[in-house]
């Protein structure tokens, strides 16, 4: 498989801002490669990289590593004074893999795939256009226009928050921006888009995302199916994921052989990114914040604080489904032909090392032997839209 | 009765004639801030010059050695500030300006039917051409600058289906050139399937002097610099009213440095809707 190495990064991101950039990347012997960029990923002349980072418009990096069929790449760059805002506004990031790296005293960039960067900007967006219109904060907005300036929601955001004066101001240089693309529009016009936009955040109801933890044969995903099937909306799986990707590659299913590619998958990846392949299932028009769906089989903290930051605390509901030892080291042996003498490693594997803290962080929890699937279940269905 | 050869080339005269192929084709300047500005800074510079308040000055090149050497050539004494015609190189850039050709009779220093640099110093696809021949080159590629808005209609007719095609970096039909460009050209495709960098046949423009405020037609824009330009302007530096703000995206599938499409509409002359 050709490995490439990150070299550099494109544009020039500030300390304020959050943001996706290209890449200019180096294969183990040959040329320089632009990535990320639509309409110019192409060579790139080693001169020509110097000259763009002695001007300012590149970065010189010593960046990761990433495979050659690995989707079309970019960086996501988080600076200090932005993630330092975020932080206080209480419209957190999800916490970045391990992979990502620190550029000077600026800011901060991992290299994913250009769909998942896309992913935690938007889901971050629409996050901070929920909070800043329920606490009409003017700072959280001017925050938003330092992700994605030209979003409906930043600019209805701007709108919403500031004062007349600044209102007039802004809604003609957004007429400005639109006419400069090739769109005629009017303040008026723009004025009745954005608060078209608030109306429906007002009027929207909220349902929950249910998040299953358990421990191995635990039975979160069964009772994931029932609320799934019970409220018509789709149901995602860290071990469904894990299954698929394996039989893909032609190898049996295991509980062992999941357990292994489980942990590299947060080892190589981190957890953002797992989350993220997972949710791909979701349709990209669709934010994650206003997704409806169901998600099991969490069993790393890292996984459960980027679903929280994806999706937003306010919705997502973490349920833990015990059961009791006995009866999970019985059904390993028997619906899954575990040899006895391997049960043990089974259920004291790395993947359940952090389940303990993903039962004590719960918001509900359920004894699956006393209460079965279908009780559990009409409990979560009525508990939906609280 | 004529053959289709010959009515073609009658076509192309009357085309030339009738629409002076080019003549409403932009100028384009990749901004360039000081390596130490932080932040902001290059961008509040953009916008002085936009508002009058700073001029555009030369600034020191990204290859200088190429430049002097182009520079020396040309006998230049004072270095000019230099343009593209229809082309904002990089096309991986930040900051670009676009400029309208009005400045031209008060502000030309000269014109070359190439990047004088990269053919002097024998950059890229330039490096095919023997050095001893880099000087006779560049003396013939650049234009009396009287005639040269006629030679580059002409070139731009005989080598492109529209002005749009050299706009947006169409390898040219370049077999009747027979110069050093085509020259080049040629050498480069032998031995790679890529094609070559454009400034190989992008008419480079330079300024003595620089355009006055309402010269500026529009700014183009990175995603990031985007990001600066609206903070500045609703912090209260405001971008003139007749100023196209044209600025790159991001999406699922990437990054948009520079918005092609507008990018393109301005730099062709064609105005968006005000």
């Amino acid at each position: 498989m050709t490995k490439f190495r990150v070299s550099g990064l494109l544009d020039r991101p500030s300390s304020e801002s959050l943001g996706m950039v290209g890449l200019v990347v180096e294969p183990e012997k040959g040329e320089l490669y632009s990535a990320g960029v639509i309409g110019s990923s192409r060579p790139l002349a080693r001169d020509e990289f110097a000259d763009l980072v002695k001007i300012g418009d590149a970065q010189a990096v010593d960046g990761p590593v990433i495979d050659a069929n690995q989707r079309n790449c970019a960086a996501l760059w988080v600076g200090n004074d932005f993630a330092e805002k975020a932080e206080r506004l209480a419209v957190q990031l999800p916490p970045l893999p391990k992979t990502s790296q620190i550029l000077g005293d600026r800011g901060m960039y991992w290299v994913g795939p250009a769909q998942h960067i896309w992913r935690v900007i938007d889901s971050w967006i629409v996050r901070a256009f929920q909070r800043a219109i329920r606490d009409r904060s003017e700072e959280l907005a001017n925050l938003m226009a330092w992700a994605l300036p030209e979003r409906k929601e930043t600019r209805a955001a701007l709108w919403y928050t500031c004062d007349a004066t600044k209102r007039e101001s802004n809604l003609e240089w957004w007429v400005h921006l639109e006419r400069s693309h090739g769109i005629r529009t009017t303040p008026k016009a723009l004025v009745l888009d954005y608060q078209k936009s608030i109306d429906e955040l007002h009027s929207r109801k909220s349902f929950r995302v249910y998040g299953f933890g358990a421990w191995a044969k635990g039975g979160d995903n069964e009772i994931a199916k029932f609320v799934s099937d019970r409220l018509h909306t789709p149901r995602l799986s860290f071990g469904q994921f894990l299954r698929h990707k394996a039989e893909l590659g032609g190898m049996q299913p295991t509980r062992r052989l999941l357990q292994q590619h489980g942990q590299e998958m947060i080892e190589k990846y981190g957890a953002l990114e797992f989350c993220l392949e997972v949710l791909d299932s979701l349709p990209l028009d669709i934010s994650i914040p206003n997704a409806q769906f169901v998600i099991d089989g969490i069993r790393h903290a890292a996984v459960l604080d980027s679903l929280i930051r994806l999706v937003g605390e306010d919705r997502f509901t973490l349920v833990f489904i015990d059961r009791p030892k006995d009866v999970r080291r019985e059904l390993l042996v028997t619906e899954e032909g575990i040899p006895h003498n391997e049960v043990e490693s089974i259920m004291n594997d790395s993947t359940e090392k952090e389940v303990p803290i993903i039962e004590d962080r719960a918001f509900a929890h359920y004894d699956r032997e006393k209460l079965g699937i279908e009780s559990i279940g009409k409990e979560l269905v009525l508990r939906y839209g609280t | 009765m004529f053959g289709l050869g010959t009515l073609k080339h009658l076509m192309r005269c009357y085309l030339r004639f009738a629409w002076n192929f080019g003549k409403n084709v932009r100028l384009a300047h990749a901004f360039r801030s000081f390596p130490t500005a932080r932040d902001v800074d290059d961008l509040a510079e953009v916008i002085g010059i936009l508002q009058g308040n700073y001029v555009l000055r030369p600034r020191p090149p990204a290859d200088p050695t190429a430049v002097s050497e182009a520079e020396t050539l040309l006998k230049l004494t004072t270095s000019p500030i230099y343009t593209f015609a229809g082309c904002l190189h990089p096309d991986l850039g930040t900051i670009g300006l676009v400029i309208h050709p009005g400045c031209i009779p008060r502000c030309l220093q000269g014109v070359s039917r190439c990047d004088s640099g990269g053919l002097a110093a024998g950059r890229g696809a330039f490096a095919n051409l023997p050095r001893g021949d880099a000087a006779a080159a560049l003396t013939s590629l650049t234009c009396n600058n009287g005639n040269w808005l006629r030679e580059f209609s002409d070139e731009l007719a005989m080598s492109y289906s529209t002005v749009r095609d050299y706009i947006s970096g169409t390898l040219p039909k370049h077999d009747s050139w027979q110069d050093a460009r085509s020259f080049c050209i040629t050498a480069y495709l032998a031995a790679s399937a890529t094609k070559p960098d454009r400034r190989l046949w992008t008419w480079e423009v330079r300024l003595s002097d620089a355009p006055i405020p309402a010269e500026y037609e529009g700014v183009v824009l990175s995603p990031e610099a985007f990001k600066k330009l609206d903070f500045l302007h609703r912090s209260g530096a405001k971008i003139p009213p007749h100023v196209t703000v044209i600025r790159g995206a991001v999406g699922p599938l990437g990054v948009h440095h520079f918005n092609d499409v507008q990018t393109v509409v301005a730099l062709s002359g064609r105005r968006s809707p005000r």
